[in-house]
């Protein structure tokens, strides 16, 4: 089953597929006239900036995604224990596509709901900073990654802060 | 979706028995490692550094994997979930022949289980049958004063 991202944007932002062609609104959200409600395969969104740059609305626009793909993926996999399942799922594995932009708010998630980002930072950075024995220790694999990530990543642009 | 609502989707013969919420949700340990006996990490046979997998048992997603796991800490085969005094049980359920969760029996013969990486329940094992982890399968006994 084809997942489909339903995301509120900005007036102003453009939304396009892998193709370049423009995604167009389905409605402008009622509640908020400025936005545009756009419906869209995951895997073809192209991240693009607004026409005219503003980091705060680039920054709404990746959470907005974020946000959607997570919440597809916890309702997907909230009973599973298999990790094949829960990493493999389409959702977490379009948030791994993200790349850097989407891990200021992966870490603020680690670090308030405890959600299992563990696997994304690690497909991320091609880093596995875990020490030996933790392997498996949820609450002692987080602090070792959030060790890492403040000796080695600036997230003063990120959610984070 | 309310949790109550995803219990019901995924679970639906489990409102129709006795249930209960008996933990927040946590993602420090998984269902297994909750019937095997601990609550620090998440075992499941994998290549995934995430989760743990005793070394000495085959690490393959498979039923014969699962009941090497519990007999390492002294279970052994029995026939089926009664209660029964002096014994503590712990079961398997698959679905199409493959280990999809495990739930340890109470003193009172109810079962907890842990959702996942969501939250612990007590329940029937009729309650979990028929939903998202197949049904009860395997079954395995140990002494209680066998820890």
């Amino acid at each position: 089953m084809m997942n489909i991202l339903s995301i509120t944007l900005p007036i102003g932002f453009v939304l396009a597929t892998q193709n370049m062609e423009r995604v167009k609104p389905v409605s402008i959200d009622s509640t908020l006239p400025k936005y545009y409600q756009f419906q869209c395969a995951p895997d073809l969104i192209v991240l693009t900036s607004p026409v005219k740059f503003d980091y705060k609305l680039n920054n709404q626009f990746l959470q907005s995604i974020f946000t959607e793909l997570k919440n597809n993926w916890l309702s997907e996999t909230m009973f599973s224990s298999n990790p094949e399942e829960i990493y493999k799922n389409e959702n977490y594995q379009s948030i791994i596509k993200m790349g850097m932009d989407v891990v200021p708010f992966l870490v603020d998630d680690l670090k308030l709901n405890n959600t299992d980002w563990l696997m994304a930072l690690r497909a991320i950075f091609g880093e596995h900073p875990t020490s030996e024995g933790n392997e498996g220790n949820f609450e002692a694999m987080k602090a070792d990654w959030l060790n890492w990530l403040k000796l080695n990543i600036d997230l003063r642009y990120g959610a984070s802060r | 979706m309310a949790l109550q609502d995803e219990l019901i989707k995924q679970f639906p013969n489990l409102f129709k028995e006795t249930n209960k919420l008996t933990s927040p949700p946590t993602t420090a340990y998984n269902c297994i490692a909750w019937a095997y006996g601990t609550d620090k990490v998440r075992l499941w046979p994998n290549n995934f550094p995430e989760y743990t997998w005793p070394p000495k048992i085959p690490n393959k997603v498979d039923i014969n994997a699962f009941i090497k796991l519990f007999e390492s800490i002294g279970y052994s085969l029995c026939a089926d979930g009664e209660l029964e005094p002096g014994f503590l049980k712990v079961v398997i359920f698959a679905s199409n022949n493959l280990p999809t969760h495990a739930a340890r029996q109470l003193q009172d013969g109810l079962w907890t289980s842990k959702l996942g990486n969501h939250v612990d329940i007590s329940h029937t094992l009729k309650g979990l049958n028929g939903g998202c982890y197949g049904d009860a399968e395997i079954y395995l006994k140990r002494p209680v004063d066998n820890q």
